[in-house]
């Protein structure tokens, strides 16, 4: 089953600067978290490292199709034909999705210090398979990504109650934020607005992981 | 009652131990100044040499250990390394 995912228009244009600043935030944190492992070795930072580059990637690749579309949409630059179109909308999601549900597994993998290997590439070739194999990525990479995302926070949430360590407050809000941001989204075909809660939402838990990072450059 | 320490701060202790002896220190220096087991510390040392942090030579003594510039780097940005790995949940 195909839903219809519909963005109010006004929205348009503010979905590019979430995109935009999601993907410097996610580059600049796994730049610094390879800095990081550079220095010290520790293998934690370097899965981080890779995790939030995946998550770039996904940005970016977010950002040029909602770019693309609202170009095509202004008639600023070149017209696509609706094939091209659909052509191109098919493979912006897939590998927007992919790299998305990627990162986050990643991040889980690390997080929850999960031994064995085979675990972590049975769940990226599972998800990547049911992205190919079934109809609704966007649906899909919702659910995908608060599966994990729920793992994730549910993490920090319990670290930092049972630590209190006034630290990790703004990483645990960070996840807890993009999880109920997913949620909306999850939704957001049934209700237009959710997508604007869900993108907002998402945008404000990034804002908590900047904040985290420039506390940390700053001592 | 001390709290347990982790693998960063448990490098850290080695290398300064090695700094702290103008760069160059035995391992029996070493056990006795970090606090580790024997094991430990053999474990420890070893993925220090094999990560590049110190450098390990025979002399007619015995085996001696000293810093290199990655491990005076390591000292150097310690802080922004722990603060980096407790603010993100990485330690």
């Amino acid at each position: 089953m195909m839903r219809e995912y519909l963005i109010p228009g006004w929205f348009f244009g503010y979905d590019i600067l979430f995109a935009l600043a999601l993907l410097i935030i996610t580059l600049a944190v796994s730049l610094y978290s390879f800095k990081i492992y550079r220095l010290s070795n520790q293998k934690e930072s370097k899965f981080f490292g890779i995790a939030f580059l995946l998550l770039s990637i996904s940005h970016f690749v977010e950002l040029i199709f909602s770019f693309a579309i609202l170009s095509d949409l202004t008639n600023a630059f070149t017209v696509l034909e609706i094939q091209e179109l659909i052509t191109f909308n098919f493979m912006s999601v897939l590998i927007h999705a992919i790299f998305s549900i990627f990162g986050l597994a990643t991040l889980a993998y690390m997080l929850l210090k999960i031994k064995d290997k085979k675990i972590y590439f049975g769940l990226l070739i599972a998800s990547l398979l049911t992205l190919i194999l079934f109809g609704d990525r966007i649906y899909l990479l919702y659910i995908f990504s608060s599966l994990f995302l729920a793992f994730i926070a549910l993490y920090y949430a319990v670290d930092y109650f049972k630590k209190r360590e006034r630290k990790t407050l703004f990483i645990t809000l960070a996840f807890l934020f993009l999880l109920i941001s997913n949620i909306f989204l999850i939704f957001s075909g049934s209700n237009p607005n959710y997508y604007v809660v869900g993108n907002s939402l998402e945008f404000i838990a990034y804002s908590f992981v900047l904040i985290n990072l420039i506390k940390v450059l700053k001592k | 009652m001390n709290k347990k320490r982790d693998r960063l701060q448990i490098i850290h202790d080695i290398l300064s131990n090695i700094k702290n002896k103008n760069g160059r220190i035995k391992p029996t220096h070493i056990l006795y100044k970090s606090n580790l087991s024997y094991q430990m510390m053999e474990e420890y040392l070893k993925e220090l040499i094999e990560k590049g942090f110190i450098n390990e030579e025979e002399t007619k003594t015995g085996k001696t250990y000293s810093i290199n510039s990655k491990g005076q780097e390591y000292l150097e940005k310690y802080s922004l390394i722990i603060n980096f790995t407790s603010s993100f949940g990485l330690n």
